[in-house]
Order: structure tokens, then sequence, then C-alpha cells
């Protein structure tokens, strides 16, 4: 306090000695208590006895005499009865002095901002941590997404996609349950499927057999028709479930499928024809519009989304009888579709499990806006592919193609009739349409 | 020193962890799920009966280590052991016990110490896989659960530590 005025040095004095509640113990080298004094009963420790162990009564001083260094501090120890004091070590003379000073105040200060600190980094590394479990959980969620999508995708191929589309929305629930609905049904048939492959390889067979799938498969989607089943070569489609516009729209989309199906086939044909398939794929197309039951059919193992019914029959039925290349429709069918087709009755037949006898409808043509009849043509057999639908073509064409029809007449009018057996080809008549077109050009 | 045997016991690790609700666990037998952190030091004493000895543990109850507070070395000045505790709910705080224990070992040299993985009774919380117990185990490291709640592991750990200091 040297240098300060009195007066303050006093002030000071008192401010450490009784704000700061200053205690002291001395002890000596062998750790007996020699000395002790200044505010001891702030800190629980009144009772020292003099001249004894200071290790007994004051365990806190354990492990620290002899003084390793002087000066020697410890921050705010806290004493029994709650309060702190810094303790403070020096050696005079061989005697250790323990100097305590009250830091209650300073100490509860403290733990108030650090409690607020600590519990506010908990909270952060709670937080911290339930974001890692949440992502863990999103990572396992999304590879178990990957995997169903994956499998459903793998799924989707077995699937008609209307039916997939209504069974993975949810919208449909995978039981069995059948409705009745007025569906118009699709069967066609490859002629003499069998005959017409037997020189190709069982490869070769399924490359054009799935060619011819995925392609009429196609077709059917465009115009909105479930492809129900493959059975060997043939091709069932329905069109009024799951998804409907309505009976006419229906059957007209059904029809509108059938004739570009005969058309596509055409192109088809010329493709596989310059690929080495010597006889071309002449499908018969049966199509009838009735009531039928429509749904999950088959075991909880193992279900098939079909329709059935003497109407779905029917349609196969009228597959049968049709020509090759050719559509035949039901009655009811050609009632909801006589303004866009034109057809001519073929003798009435009768159907195991239909009441009714049944006016079988033979598909000439389709009518242009105007309700006149466009005739469609098609002849596909050894030596010729023929189809024409006078509404496809160009009229820039037109003349073209009347210059090659003439050709072809005269060229078949040359030949005459019956000089060559059917597959063997004629000497030099390697003028082709396609060719005498191409020199006309 | 004296007749009696008295031994100063360091309870080290970050904050939180459950050091002052060990201590009280294994001196009071009581335990409070009200956190109030530690600041400086608080020191009891706990009589070990180890029937051949009888020994006094002086522990000090050390403020947790942190970014705003870290561990005053001379805390140790003294000390015959330590138990560094983690929280087994809190990874991080396996890192800050061991490296504690690395500067320990740098200052004092080697001493006597347990480790316990505390909180053992929240167990859908807890986050220290077997396996990394199993190598916090080698070379014969004294490595135990323990809950200040239940009382699980807290009396063997200091048992231990009595042992292992006073022989």
């Amino acid at each position: 306090m040297v240098g300060l005025p009195a007066s303050l040095a006093e002030r000071l004095r008192e401010l450490t000695y009784n704000e700061r509640a200053v205690a002291y113990l001395q002890v000596d080298a062998e750790f007996i208590l020699v000395g002790a004094g200044g505010h001891l009963d702030n800190y629980g420790l009144a009772a020292m006895r003099l001249g004894e162990p200071v290790i007994e009564q004051a365990f806190f001083l354990e492990g620290l005499l002899p003084l390793e260094e002087t000066p020697f501090f410890v921050p705010s120890v806290e004493f029994d009865g709650g309060r702190a004091a810094d303790l403070h070590f020096h050696l005079d003379d061989g005697i250790v002095w323990v100097v305590l000073f009250d830091v209650t105040a300073y100490r509860d200060a403290t733990r108030r901002l650090q409690q607020k600190a600590y519990e506010m980094t908990l909270l952060q590394e709670k937080e911290a941590q339930l974001n890692r479990r949440l992502e863990a959980m999103n990572q396992e969620l999304e590879a178990a997404n990957d995997f169903l999508v994956m499998i459903s995708t793998k799924l989707s191929h077995y699937l008609a996609p209307q039916i997939y589309k209504s069974i993975f929305s949810g919208q449909k629930d995978v039981t069995i349950h059948t409705e009745r609905k007025e569906l118009t049904i699709f069967f066609s048939d490859i002629k003499d499927f069998t005959a017409t492959t037997e020189h190709l390889q069982p490869e070769e067979i399924t490359l054009l057999l799935n060619e011819y799938f995925t392609e009429m498969s196609t077709i059917a989607l465009k115009h909105g028709g479930t492809v129900d089943k493959f059975i060997g070569d043939a091709l069932v489609i329905f069109f009024g479930d799951p998804e409907t516009k309505g009976t006419v729209e229906d059957a007209r989309a059904c029809l509108n499928m059938a004739t570009e199906m005969q058309r596509r086939l055409a192109e088809l044909n010329v493709k596989w024809r310059r690929a080495g398939t010597e006889q071309p794929f002449r499908v018969r197309m049966g199509v009838n519009t009735g009531f039928c039951n429509v749904g999950n059919f088959g075991s909880v193992h193992r279900m098939d989304y079909t329709a059935i019914g003497a109407e779905v029959n029917l349609a196969a039925r009228l597959q049968a009888i049709a020509e090759p290349g050719h559509i035949v429709i039901s009655y009811e069918t050609y009632a909801l579709v006589r303004d866009v087709v034109a057809a001519r009755a073929l003798p009435e037949i009768s159907v195991k499990g239909i009441g009714r006898m049944v006016v079988p409808y033979v598909v000439e043509g389709v009518l242009d806006e105007a309700g006149r009849k466009v005739e469609i043509f098609s002849e596909h057999m050894t030596g010729l592919d023929f189809y024409l639908d006078p509404r496809a073509v160009d009229a820039t064409a037109l003349e073209r193609i009347r210059a090659t029809l003439r050709k072809a007449i005269v060229a078949l009018e040359g030949r005459g009739g019956g000089d060559y057996p059917t597959g063997v080809a004629r000497p030099g008549g390697k003028s082709s349409p396609t060719k005498a077109n191409d020199k006309a050009t | 020193m004296t007749a009696t045997l008295q031994k100063k016991i360091c309870m080290l690790g970050g904050f939180s962890v459950g050091k002052t609700s060990l201590v009280k666990r294994y001196v009071q037998s009581v335990f409070s799920e009200t956190y109030l952190t530690t600041v400086g030091v608080k020191i009891d004493k706990k009589t070990v009966d180890l029937s051949d000895r009888i020994v006094n543990l002086i522990l000090w109850d050390l403020a947790g280590e942190d970014d705003i507070n870290s561990f005053r070395m001379t805390n140790m000045r003294g000390a015959a052991g330590y138990v560094l505790v983690a929280d087994g709910t809190r990874p991080s705080t396996l890192d800050v016990a061991l490296s504690l224990r690395q500067r320990v070992e740098a200052e004092y040299g080697p001493l006597p110490f347990v480790l316990l993985l505390n909180k053992s009774d929240l167990k859908e919380q807890w986050a220290i896989g077997d396996a990394e117990i199993a190598e916090l185990r080698q070379n014969g490291r004294w490595v135990r659960l323990s809950s200040a709640r239940t009382g699980e592991g807290v009396e063997d750990a200091f048992k231990d530590l009595a042992v292992r200091a006073t022989s």
C-alpha cells in the first residue's frame, strides 16, 4: 500500500479483508497447523486446532504440501456451505501460508453464464445428432425406395401399363375383385404362324415375335387399349377398363387401333421380307363389344388382371372366321362404329354361351369425314406385299402410285396364269413394283 | 505423511458428462436430474474400506473441459490417480477424455486411472459401439460403463482406483 493516500489504503484493507472474507492458515514443514485466522467461519473452518496435523483438519490440502512452487494458486474451490474461495499459497521462512479469498459472487456469475453456454451447446449437439439420424434414415429410405422402384420397373414389363399405373398409384387394390363392365374386346392371331416360321431358328422366331408384339402393343397403347395377354402368337386387348372414354369412343379407338395395326403390319412385312422371311405375317382380327367380368382372377398367390365372359369368347370366334389380313366385328361393335367404318355383313353364326344369333361384319374400309367409303387394300403372299390406304397417301404421290400399279398389271398380264408354282421366282422377274417405280421417277 | 492413507483423485472429462453426479452418487448415494455446471472445483472426501487398509479418497470434482473453460493442469498436482469420464450418448466426449489422459500423462507420467462411459441407463441414445469399447480396453485399461442414475459401475470404479493408488 506504499504510495497510496492513507485513507485509500485503509479503505482497500477494509474492502479486501471484510468483503472478500480473507482467512489464512499457516503450516510448518512437518504439516502441523501453526497459525490460523481471519474469516475462517466463512469457509466452515472455525474449529481448526493449532499444533495438530493440518491434513486431517483441512483435507482439501491433500497432495498440495509441501509446496512445489511458490506462490501457487487454486482458483474457485467450493467449501461446505457453498462458499467459494480462491486459494493462494506462498512459502515464507519455512512456513506455508494458505490465504483464502471469497469469490462466491464471481463464481455464481460465472456459473450462470457457463450454464447457459453449456445448455446451448448441448442443444446444438442434440440437434446435430438428430440431423445425422434423420439423414441416415433418409438414406435408408432412399435406398429402399430405389430398390422398390427397380423392382416395380421390372414388374411393370409384366403388366399392362394402365394396370401397372392404377396399382402403383394406389388407385386399385390388389385383391380378388371383379366388376361387370362394357368392354370392346380385340383378338388377333397370325395365320399359320407355325408353318410360316418353321424354317426359322428358334432365336429368329423369338426376335420376330417380340418385334411384332412390341409394335402391336405400342399401337394398342397409343389408342388407349389395355393389353390383356399374349397367348402364343395371339394377342388380346380390351378397351373400357381401367380407363374408359365411354362405350362408343372405346369401340372407335379399338377399330382405329386394328386398322393401324394392319397398316403397320404391311410395313413390317416388307422389312421382314428383306431380312429373309419367305412368308409374310397375315393376321386375322376379331372385335366384339359387350358386358364382361373384368378384374383380378385367380388365387391369393397368383392373380391375373383380365376379362372373361361369353362376349370375350365371341371376339375370339370372330377372329377365327376372319380372312387373313381382315377385321371381323360383331353387330354390337358395328352399331357403335358404323359412322367411321364401312363393313359388309356375313352369314350369321351361333356362339356357345350367347343366346342370340350373331351377325359378323367384315370391315371393308373406313369412312372419310364426308361419310364416303375408303377401301383399304391389303394382300400379302409370296411375291406380293400390297397395302393401300388411299387416305394415308400423299396427294403428290398419287400419279406415281397409279403409274406403278398400271405397270404392275401389265407385268402380271404378260405373265399369264399358272406358269410358275408358288414360291418359285420368275426368271428375269426381278422388276418389282418398287423398282419400276424407281425407274419412273 | 500421517498414519491415515489419504489420496487425491481428480475427476476429468468434458462438460456435462456426469462427473459431479458420479461423485454425488458415490459420496452421498443420491442422484439429481437437474444439470448444474461446476465452476472451479468441489472437493469431497470418501472413506473406502479395502479390508486390509482404510483409504480416504479426496475427490476433486473439476469443472468440465471445453472451449471456454480449458483444463488447469496444476489442479492435478499431488493427485494419486484420476477418473476419466465420457458421456456414452455423446461420442465427442470420449475424444475429450482421451485427449485429457494424454495431456495428464505428458505432465505427470503414468498415473492410475479408470475410464467411465457414463449414462449407461440411456440405452436408446447410446452411441459408442461394442467394438470401440473393446479397443479402449486394450493394454488392460480399466474401462467400464457407469450410470450415476442407477449407480451401475460407480462403487467398483472408485474402489479399483483406491486399490491401485495405494498399492
